[in-house]
């Protein structure tokens, strides 16, 4: 029988499971006793990647894969826990910060000793300002008896944490980002390589990990590997958090072991559609990932099923809609959002999501015209060239895409929820083009592939 | 220039919180955090000092500044009112949630009330979908909030405090799981785990 | 030597050199990528996606800005993909854009719109309103903003932030808000703010003094070099009806990389002044050309007959052929050595130009580490400080400041003292060249000691160590070079040098003394007591220049007849006998030779007001008067004259200018002249007596001289007189920021303003020279003491 492993502690203890208290009367810290005394950092690692424990902020890569990308011979290294969610639909990470901090922390301080790191961070997002505060006050507990600092629990590991409050930017979710963010910068992504496991903060070497990975840590060390991976599917090991939210009955975060069913995830943990209605469509993991309708219901809680079926499991969000809903309506909320949070750096994604919106909302207000949806598709096209899954980019990080990816889906899945939007709009079209076109191009070009002008004037 | 926000002891936490950090500009952040607790926004001569503590200009500071959503660069109200529309929220009706709080208070996005108590803001998913529709008030958590008694939550915030309400009506914690006992002692084994289809299928 | 490797471009073989960029190698190649972000001389940052390529084995394309080619790389540039890519980010570029084509600066030379005409679509189908933003927004004195036109290419935050070190113009917001800004209210103060200018891709970024002056088209265009000081800084000067409208940089390898200083792009604006002199005077009247010529002629030949004496004071303005024609003039026609193109405030003339191991500015980021014995580079030669800042900043150059102000390179400093001396030559690294860069450090500083103290650290270092002397005045090393210094003759030789007088001889038909003449300070001294008949100053001005404003006042007044040959009226016109109007800068053809000892071409693009004529013209035709065969007809004439007798300069020919290779200039060659210390250095200046404080007068980029005040954009930018003070030192006299204070040096007084630099040097007031007020009289040890004016 799968059990609760994540969540268990805080069902249990929910008014002090926060506490250092709470936490080391339900059996808190004796991982990292174990870990200290009876483990070298090469036993952990192998222990979590024989666990197939893999990343859960959206990318679902194997910790112990990543882990393994850190140059043998450079230090300092560092940890960077991501906790910087905001992707819409999730709300596992605050549960997790705000909950039950020193599961985290214990992950982390057991995580640094695997990777030989004395100095981590957890960028928490700055809106979540309890779980900020529990996460300070659980590192100051931790320090104070002694399960941070230097020599901790008697061994020669040196470990400490430093909580950093974000301050609103999704885009910092992007572990590039982050990293700029947490050096002080704007949160832009970089381009790679580097990858910041060779090069990461301060140019060096690091290993940036989603709060829920990390969270899995300590009970991966108390317990192996095996007993981990003989959990969920042979590629989607464990169990996950699933915050599943719209139009269920019961909402909320679940612990579900992978492989589970979306049906199974609606219907007994969601416990069915509101109302009693019709499923329309659903969002199977994070405002990134492409829509399915309910067609797909019977697909597996398994990241590599979802992405062969052109999705993703992404963070963990499904969001569930029923037939009332207005899809358009719906995904244009999700462009506006991508739109909102473009980091404004690279020319796609800085003009295109917000042209994508504002093509949406004229839809929306009745003044879209019926080639919009094919300019929809090509404008979209332009940031995520063939609009294939895994998404192909234009840009430099996955957020252009992920705009694409609402619009692309929609109009493949619900062609009529567009066409009624623009049907009868057919004189808001342009004229004839009487501009300059084909022949007079070619010309053109003849020019522009010599070096321009600034190559001659100015050097 | 004399320092006006950064002295005496928030000085000392500030560069406190500067030699935490392996560079002294990765405080930049927590910073404008202090700057603005302090000043209530992001002064244009807090971000000055700021750039002093941390070894930078001006000019990298506000263009950091400027780049996250919760530096205020204008005076707010005394409440910040944020109400998420994002997807889960928007199909739970926090549209027209937030419509009634502009309504009534006759103000638009981003603006604060006639009296300076409450500023509003539209924003990005909060992280409460669980609870949706959902709002923060001073980024602590209201959840599973109904247009019709949204006015009603704000005023009570004005006549009761903050404190107060959120205790009563607020989220102080993350909500739970919402399982029922029988079902956590059940575990979570699927009752039909997938299965990959034979090869002849695919 | 880096690895040549072939890559496939489109099916055509190029050959790159390994990991070079992409798009680089690909235009070498003769394949143009599109871009709009990427730019040589700046770090790839692969924000606008213009240079999409696919390149075979890569998944998804890949910006050809941030690839490193590998031997065997396929890589196609015009496939459907790519295109549409490319298209698509050029529409993306465009919908924003106000396309207020017509009016702007940059239309006709703008890659915006070549790439529009390019690959552009023929209408938009952009049919939302575009972001709008206040129309231009001055940013500084000299730069305006657009942020409607701008694309967001951050050309200009990477110009400023890497290349000049000023991160006062930075990217702010984000998404479809994201802009360019200064921090509120706080202008983009950089000596270097013309650089984003001239790097902007678009017309978002314009310069105040350019600002619809003209169009790309109506322009002419001559590759010359700057002369606002003596790196040579190579750069376009354009003018439309004979009025120059702009100067930007080229990107020569050797020197200035396509960079100039804010003076050196702007600084074309006295060149059309009003106040420029347009035609002889004598006293407030004006004369024709060849009455001058016969009054000068009168002259000089009672002079020659009667064994007086002459003597010729400036000449670092002048091209090197026009010097060279002073110096013969001064040799052949007056028979004389006191010619000194150094005001008291160089180096010693022999030092610099018997410079043996002398550095390029090259050399500086390939050495081991570089020793700055020098003045604030970047008040002085901008752009080197851009070269050696360039060099130190990654920390693979290793920097060492010895003595002199603190300066924006002092923060990459591994050892740093308070004067020369002290510098101990142990922190060096144990191998690999060293550059020792030295110049004056002060107005009042002791060269002789300095120079001394370089000879023998160079010596100490052996056959790995560089010099580069460095003179602040545009021309001064090649006036060096031609013999305008009292011990110097053409070629870097020296005056009693029997060799060089005899390959001398068959040109210069003419005796002069093998002894060395007098310097500015000997000339004024012997013109005071009577005993100068004719003292030509030559686009110098001692009232303004010398630290010794009495000396020179008595040295006018005292000089039988004076001669000015200058741009401008100035302090020492008033007391001429005669005033001739000079071509200068963008009016001459010829030659100067910078820093490194580098020749490079100056070119005339415009023709010079009313009568100003070439320096070179008085004294051919003064000598021609007098029958004396001068030659130096032409410049060309000259250059091969100078070729002829002054070794260093053999290899100084037209030919060697010609072509790509020539836009380097040559290399002139070392000079077989020595020099030693005579006597001991003067002792160091005592410690400040009483409440006084030391002095030092230094130069600020900006100040109140001639030429900086007849271009109208930065004659305002100087600090004006101020004194600045170590924090601890105003504390300690309870004087605060912008206080007015009475100073007081010797007899003199003057009213300044305090200006509190944590920079400054604790317990010296630093004056920045030429700020408006009276020079002031120094000596090594002179002191100023300050009192507080009530407000």
């Amino acid at each position: 029988m799968a059990e609760l492993i994540l969540t268990k502690r805080m069902l249990e203890r929910p008014h002090d499971a926060h506490t250092l208290e709470g936490y080391e009367a339900s059996g808190g810290y004796l991982a990292l006793r174990q870990v200290l005394a009876d483990m070298t950092p090469e036993q952990v690692h192998a222990e979590v990647k024989t666990s197939g424990l893999r990343g859960r902020g959206g990318a679902g890569f194997p910790a112990g894969v990543k882990w393994g990308f850190v140059p043998a011979d450079s230090f300092p290294r560092y940890l960077v826990i991501n906790g910087d969610e905001g992707e819409p639909g999730t709300f596992k990470d605050r549960m997790l910060m705000e909950r039950d901090p020193h599961q985290l922390v214990e992950g982390v301080i057991i995580s640094c000793f695997a990777l030989q790191a004395e100095h981590a961070f957890i960028y928490c997002r700055g809106e979540m300002d309890l779980a900020y505060r529990h996460l300070c006050d659980a590192v100051a507990a931790a320090e104070a008896a002694g399960y941070l600092g230097r020599g901790i629990l008697g061994s020669d590991f040196d470990c400490r944490i430093t909580v950093h409050r974000a301050a609103g930017a999704y885009i910092c979710g992007e572990e590039t980002a982050l990293l700029e963010s947490l050096e002080g910068l704007r949160g832009w992504p970089r381009m790679r390589p580097p990858f910041p496991a060779v090069a990461g903060l301060y140019a060096k070497p690091t290993v940036v990990n989603n709060v829920e990975t990390i969270s899995n840590v300590p009970h991966i060390a108390a317990r192996g590997g095996a007993w981990y991976a003989s959990m969920g599917t042979e590629k989607s090991t464990g169990t996950r958090l699933f915050c599943l939210s719209g139009h269920v009955n019961r909402p909320g975060n679940y612990e579900i072991e992978l492989g589970t069913t979306f049906r199974e995830l609606f219907d007994r943990w969601g416990k069915g559609i509101r109302d009693g209605n019709e499923l329309k469509a659903f969002v199977p993991g994070g405002a990134s990932a492409p829509w399915f309708d309910a067609s797909s219901v019977d697909l597996p809680l398994d990241m590599d099923v979802v992405q062969q079926h052109g999705s993703m499991l992404g963070s963990g969000a499904v969001m569930v809609m029923d037939h009332t809903t207005d899809i358009v309506r719906a995904a244009w909320r999700l462009v506006k959002f991508f739109a909102h949070e473009s980091c404004g750096q690279c020319t796609p994604c800085r003009e295109g999501t917000d042209w994508l919106e504002e093509i949406m909302e004229r839809l929306l207000d009745g003044r879209g015209r019926p080639s919009d949806i094919g300019l929809l598709i090509d404008v979209s096209d332009n940031i995520s060239p063939g609009l294939t899954w895994p998404p192909a980019q234009t840009t430099i990080c996955p957020l252009g895409p992920s705009a694409t990816a609402p619009i692309a889906s929609t109009i493949r899945l619900f062609p009529g929820d567009y066409e009624r939007l623009v049907a009868g709009n057919e004189d808001l079209e342009p004229a004839e083009s009487t501009g300059p076109a084909g022949p007079e191009r070619t010309v053109a070009v003849t020019i522009g592939t010599k070096p321009d002008r600034e190559a001659v004037a100015h050097g | 220039m004399a320092a006006e926000v950064f002295t005496g002891e928030l000085l000392e936490q500030a560069r406190a919180k500067v030699a935490e950090y392996p560079e002294p500009r990765s405080a930049l952040l927590p910073l404008l955090h202090m700057l603005q607790e302090q000043a209530g926004y992001v002064t244009t001569g807090g971000m000055r000092e700021v750039a002093a503590l941390v070894g930078v200009t001006p000019a990298e500071v506000y263009g950091t500044a400027t780049f996250y959503t919760m530096f205020k660069l204008e005076p707010i109200g005394r409440h910040l009112v944020s109400v998420c529309t994002s997807l889960s929220c928007q199909i739970l009706g926090a549209d027209e949630l937030y419509a009634r709080l502009r309504d009534h208070y006759g103000v638009a996005d981003r603006e604060t009330t006639a009296d300076g108590e409450f500023t509003f803001e539209e924003v990005e998913c909060a992280a409460a979908c669980g609870g949706a529709p959902c709002l923060q008030i001073d980024y602590r958590f209201f959840e599973f909030v109904k247009a019709d008694e949204v006015v009603d939550l704000v005023e009570d915030v004005r006549r009761r405090g903050l404190d107060a309400v959120h205790a009563e009506r607020g989220s102080v914690l993350a909500p739970l799981p919402p399982l029922e006992a029988a079902e956590i002692a059940a575990g979570i084994t699927p009752e039909h785990k997938w299965t990959p289809p034979a090869e002849d299928d695919a | 030597m880096a690895e040549q490797v072939t890559i496939q471009v489109d099916g055509q073989p190029i050959e790159a050199t390994a990991g070079e960029l992409l798009i680089a190698a690909c235009e070498k190649g003769g394949v143009y990528i599109p871009r709009f972000c990427w730019h040589p001389r700046l770090r790839s940052v692969a924000m606008c996606r213009m240079c999409l390529v696919e390149v075979e084995g890569m998944r998804g394309l890949q910006p050809a800005c941030y690839v490193p080619v590998a031997d065997g790389m396929e890589v196609r540039t015009e496939t459907a993909a790519v295109k549409k890519a490319q298209e698509g980010v050029l529409e993306f570029l465009l919908i924003n854009h106000p396309l207020d084509c017509p009016v702007c600066d940059r239309g006709g030379e703008c890659p915006l719109q070549d790439q529009t005409l390019a690959f552009g679509p023929g209408e938009s189908r952009f049919v939302e309103e575009k972001r709008h933003f206040e129309k231009p927004i001055a940013i500084s004195d000299l730069v305006l903003l657009d942020r409607e036109r701008c694309i967001q290419c951050g050309r200009c935050v990477r110009a400023a932030s890497e290349v000049a070190g000023d991160p006062l113009i930075d990217f702010s917001y984000r998404g479809n808000d994201t802009q360019i800004t200064t921090f509120p209210d706080e202008p983009f103060k950089s000596y270097f703010s013309g650089n984003t200018v001239q790097v902007c891709p678009v017309g978002a970024l314009t310069a105040a003094p350019y600002r619809f002056k003209a169009r790309p088209w109506d322009v002419s265009s001559v590759e010359t070099t700057c002369t606002a000081c003596s790196v040579g800084c190579r750069g376009v000067l354009q003018q439309t009806r004979n009025t120059p409208v702009r100067f930007f940089g080229a990107d020569i390898e050797a020197t200035n990389w396509g960079w100039l200083c804010d003076k050196g792009r702007f600084g074309y604006e006295y060149v059309s002044h009003p106040d420029r002199l347009t035609r002889p005077t004598k006293g407030r009247v004006p004369v024709t050309w060849a009455e001058a010529i016969d009054e000068v002629a009168d002259r000089v030949e009672d002079l020659r007959a009667g064994g007086g004496a002459a003597a010729a004071i400036g000449g670092a303005r002048l091209t090197n052929e026009e010097a060279y024609a002073l110096s013969k003039f001064m040799r052949v026609v007056c028979s004389t050595n006191d010619v000194d193109c150094q005001l008291d405030d160089g180096l010693p003339g022999a030092f610099v130009a018997g410079t043996q191991q002398r550095a390029t500015v090259a050399d500086l980021a390939g050495a081991a580490a570089i020793v700055l014995a020098a003045p604030d580079l970047k008040e002085e030669l901008p752009v080197l400080y851009l070269r050696v800042r360039d060099a130190v900043v990654g920390g693979k150059v290793a920097l060492h400041v010895a003595g002199g102000r603190q300066s924006g390179l002092d923060r990459f400093a591994t050892t740093r003292v308070a004067a020369a001396a002290d510098f101990d030559a142990a922190a060096l690294p144990a191998e690999g060249d060293v550059v020792v860069v030295v110049g004056r450090q002060h107005l009042g500083q002791d060269t002789e000691a300095l120079a001394a103290w370089a000879q023998g650290l160079v010596a100490s270092l052996g056959g790995r160590a560089r010099l580069m002397p460095v003179l602040r005045r545009a021309n001064a090393h090649g006036a060096l070079d031609m013999g305008l210094s009292p011990e110097l003759l053409p070629g870097r030789v020296a005056v009693h040098d029997h060799q060089a007088r005899e390959r001398l001889s068959a040109r210069w038909a003419g005796s002069f003394p093998l002894e060395a003449g007098r310097d500015t300070r000997a000339i004024l001294e012997a013109a005071a007591a009577g005993r100068i008949d004719i003292l030509f100053l030559v686009g110098a001005d001692p009232l303004a220049d010398l630290c010794d404003p009495d000396l020179a006042l008595r040295g006018l007044e005292g000089a039988r007849y004076v001669v000015v040959i200058d741009l401008f009226r100035t302090a020492a016109s008033a007391h001429a006998d005669l005033v001739l109007p000079a071509a200068g800068w963008g009016e001459v053809d010829g030659t100067v030779t910078n820093i490194e000892g580098r020749v490079q071409r100056v070119a005339a693009n415009v023709v010079a007001p009313g009568q100003a004529a070439s320096d070179a013209q008085l004294f051919r035709e003064v000598a021609e008067a007098l029958g004396i065969e001068f030659g130096c007809g032409t410049p060309q004439a000259t250059m091969a004259e100078i070729a002829e007798v002054a070794p260093a300069y053999a290899g100084v020919k037209a030919s060697a200018f010609r072509g790509r290779a020539g836009r380097e200039g040559v290399l002139a060659t070392p000079g077989s002249v020595t020099w030693t210390l005579v006597g001991d250095a003067q002792p160091a200046p005592s410690a400040a007596p009483g409440d006084g404080l030391a002095l030092r007068v230094g130069r600020r980029l900006y100040d109140r001289g001639t030429l900086v005040s007849h271009c109208p954009s930065l004659a305002e930018l100087g600090p004006g007189t101020v004194v600045c003070l170590h924090p601890d030192t105003a504390a300690a006299r309870g004087l605060r920021d912008g206080d007015k204070v009475v100073a007081t040096v010797g007899e003199a007084t003057f009213e300044a303003a305090v200006v509190v630099d944590a920079a400054a040097v604790a317990d010296v007031a630093f004056v920045p020279h030429a700020q408006g007020g009276d020079p002031l009289h120094l000596d090594a040890s002179t002191t100023v003491a300050l009192t507080k004016r009530a407000s």
